[in-house]
């Protein structure tokens, strides 16, 4: 057994002349044929991701509008404060976590690519 | 009145304290440009950060650009002045910001193309000449934008710290501010733009929470905030739709565009989407940014309307700084109205950290602004005049001048303009000189094979007429507004009352149906006044000329056929023999939406009219190919391996 496993590769694909060739019956396995009714392309999932998100938008507009008609501009202005500083509060704290963990990624990256630009050197 | 306001500013709770927070705050962050200044070794790290910006970080980063202390200060304004019916400008911008994450509306497009600059996509889709008029425009519209950045952002610090506005401290910290900033964009590039933004995303988002809800305390609680809302200002403060209110649906419309632009095509924005690691990343990055894009406008606006109640039910020495009782009396830019009330109101400690944030959100921004602008003379304009010759380092210190440079411009802009609008209608017009043209060009190259290079030439050059929405052109220009009113000398002044030869009325012609048609919607933007009528010239613009030559404009504040009668004059005395004329201010969103139509009309005729040359691009045994690029994206990797190569 040869220690490097390049070499016997090597061997293996070249055989002697005196002896016949080899021919390499590949084990059979039972080709699975796609079933194609199974698989469903990733732009359904996409249409459908869109007019999921077009439905909330529509759902936030419709609930608008009923405050609008119960409460007028002002009841509009005040879901919108509370609305937003609710979510920016959430998405705040959603980024000072993932934003730590990609500032960590950023430097690996950018530390690699210092360090492939010194070896071409 | 200037005395008034040192004392006003005077009283803030700012303290050494947080003087010791504000320094060690900026030492950090420019302690983070020095250690990253080693990754900032080619052009696409030293402005695209690698193009290594994950969804979290990418957000951040966005909103500490777009939430700088301008977004505060204007909105915070725009609150003072329109109340909660501006909460509509976030409310837009968030909805917009969305809709584009959701389709990946130009972003998406511009993402695939792999490019660094928004001219530099011009040149792949439309050639050489476009990129080169499309770099020239974007800086000319971009500078003259952030002219007033460092002004505003100086008149924040002045007024939160209680320092003298009479002296030459606005001076000072306009020219301390710039060091600062140009010092610690100079060194770090992109990467440390983006670390910083990180940092800024952590003090502010915390900071403007609770400042928030300490503003809404100090009126008294949440509900006591709208009644007193309603009690001092009534509907126009609440109905963004109402004639009576500062907006209007000319202005809403205005906005809803100004949404697209400010994450789909103003380049600092463009410019943090194109450094996002995927697509997928982008899309994400837009969807949840969008809470940043209203939260960055509605929190400064309730600032400016607690400010404005707590001026007008509890501190009445700011009562008569801004709204003087005294008709002479000239009220305090109300640009300081804020500061001025975070000052009194946040508590020692707090006011510091809050004022670090602020001036870090400044740095962010500018730092931000002035990395776009220079880099885009260097690579749009500079490097294709030299035929892509440049080397990086070459580059890079070429847009390390121009930042200096820029600076300099920003601070000589910020002491000397004269105009009087609204920051952020000065903003969004000195933008459209850009934008409007832009956005007939990345939306036509991406999405209408027919686009050419005549039609973007044409719609780039188009979009300079925006520049007509500042008050000093209309002044400059006002004979030729259509309805303006010619010269008549004066034949008596009176105190603030001027005399002249009296108006006749005109009869008005008989005209077809299709003549009166035509005119009508061609002249629909311009107002026609009947001189001869009474108070006609109500809220137009006098414009005084001496025989020197020397001019004055001044708003109208009643009008008969023969004299008229003014507020002030803001520079000289009228005699009589001077000549004046009239015209009617043309608002900022109106010209605007003219310019949109009118740049995306000349793009598309254009292009309809001068195609370019199809041949050109299909035939391989062309000997010539190269002043049409191709439109395959794959094939645009050339100039952005290039600027991949290291620095020796």
């Amino acid at each position: 057994m040869s220690e490097d496993p390049n070499q016997s590769k090597k061997s293996q694909q070249e055989p002697k002349t005196s002896e016949p060739p080899v021919i390499d019956i590949p084990a059979t396995k039972p080709k699975r044929m796609p079933i194609k009714s199974q698989t469903t392309p990733q732009s359904v999932f996409n249409v459908l991701w869109i007019i999921m998100q077009l439905v909330f938008l529509c759902i936030l507009g419709m609930l608008y509008i009923l405050v609008y008609l119960k409460l007028g501009w002002s009841g509009v202005w005040k879901m919108t404060l509370l609305g937003t500083c609710g979510l920016f509060a959430v998405m705040s704290f959603l980024v000072i976590i993932g934003g730590a963990l990609d500032v960590r990624k950023l430097f690996r990256r950018l530390r690699e690519q210092e360090n492939e630009s010194k070896s071409i050197d | 009145m200037e005395s008034a306001l040192t004392n006003a500013t005077g009283q803030t709770n700012f303290t050494n304290l947080d003087w010791g927070i504000v320094a060690v705050y900026l030492l950090l962050s420019v302690a983070v440009a020095f250690w990253v200044k080693r990754f900032a070794g080619n052009m696409t790290n030293f402005v695209g950060a690698g193009r290594a910006v994950g969804t979290w970080l990418g957000i951040a980063t966005l909103t500490g650009t777009e939430m700088g202390l301008i977004t505060v200060m204007y909105s915070a304004q725009k609150g003072f002045t329109g109340g909660f019916a501006a909460f509509h400008i976030g409310v837009i911008a968030g909805m917009v910001a969305f809709l584009v994450g959701m389709t990946g509306l130009i972003v998406v497009g511009l993402r695939k193309h792999e490019v660094l600059t928004i001219p530099e996509y011009y040149e792949k889709r439309y050639g050489r000449r476009t990129r080169i008029l499309g770099g020239i425009m974007l800086a000319f519209g971009g500078l003259l934008n952030m002219g007033l950045f460092l002004k505003v952002g100086a008149m924040f610090i002045v007024g939160i710290t209680g320092m003298n506005p009479d002296g030459n401290a606005l001076k000072l910290v306009m020219v301390g501010l710039l060091a600062l900033v140009l010092i610690y964009t100079v060194i770090g590039g992109m990467i440390s733009v983006v670390i910083t933004d990180y940092i800024q995303f952590v003090v502010l988002s915390v900071g403007i929470l609770i400042t928030g809800w300490l503003a809404v305390e100090s009126v008294g609680g949440f509900q006591s905030l709208f009644d007193e809302a309603d009690k001092l200002k009534g509907r126009e403060w609440f109905d963004p739709t109402d004639a009576e209110s500062a907006f209007g649906w000319e202005y809403l419309a205005w906005m809803f565009f100004l949404g697209i632009v400010n994450c789909a095509l103003w380049p600092t924005a463009v410019a943090r989407a194109l450094a996002m690691e995927s697509t997928t990343a982008l899309k994400r990055q837009y969807k949840w940014s969008s809470i940043s894009f209203a939260i960055r406008m509605i929190i400064p606006n309730l600032l400016g309307i607690c400010a404005f109640i707590f001026v007008m039910t509890k501190a009445s020495d700011l009562q008569n700084l801004f709204f003087p009782e005294d008709p002479d009396a000239k009220p305090i830019n109300n640009l300081y109205a804020m500061p001025i009330y975070l000052g009194r109101i946040l508590p020692a400690g707090l006011v510091g950290l809050i004022t670090a944030a602020m001036i870090a959100a400044f740095m962010s921004t500018h730092d931000g602004y002035l990395l776009c602008w220079s880099s885009v003379i260097t690579q749009d304009i500079i490097a294709p005049l030299f035929k892509e010759r440049l080397n990086n380092p070459t580059r890079i210190k070429i847009t390390r001048i121009l930042i200096v440079l820029i600076g300099f411009y920003i601070l000589y802009w910020g002491l000397f303009y004269g105009g009087e609008e609204d920051i952020w209608d000065y903003m969004a017009i000195t933008g459209a000189i850009y934008f409007t043209g832009a956005f007939s060009l990345l939306f036509g190259g991406l999405y209408w094979k027919r686009a050419s290079s005549t039609g973007a030439v044409l719609g780039l050059l188009a979009g300079i007429t925006a520049i007509i929405g500042l008050g000093p052109v209309q002044q400059a220009i006002h004979p030729y507004i259509p309805g303006s009113i010619d010269g008549k000398p004066i034949t008596l002044v009176e105190d603030t009352t001027v005399k002249f030869e009296e108006f006749k009325e005109k009869e008005i012609p008989e005209k077809s149906f299709v003549q009166y048609m035509l005119t009508d919607f061609i002249m629909a933007p311009f107002e026609q006044a009947k001189p001869w009528r009474r108070n006609a010239l109500e809220e137009w613009t006098a414009i005084i000329r001496q025989p020197s030559g020397f001019m004055q404009a001044t708003e109208i504040t009643y009008s008969r056929d023969d004299e008229i009668e003014v507020r002030e004059w803001p520079k000289f005395k009228p005699q009589t023999g001077d000549v004046i004329s009239f015209y009617k201010p043309i608002s900022g969103a109106r010209v605007g939406l003219m310019t949109v139509a009118f740049t995306m009309l000349v793009f598309i005729l254009g292009s309809i009219f001068a195609p370019d040359r199809k041949s050109a691009e299909i035939n391989p045994n062309d000997s010539s190919p190269k002043d049409i690029p191709p439109l395959d994206p794959t094939a645009t990797k050339t100039s952005a391996t290039q600027d991949e190569r290291p620095m020796p």
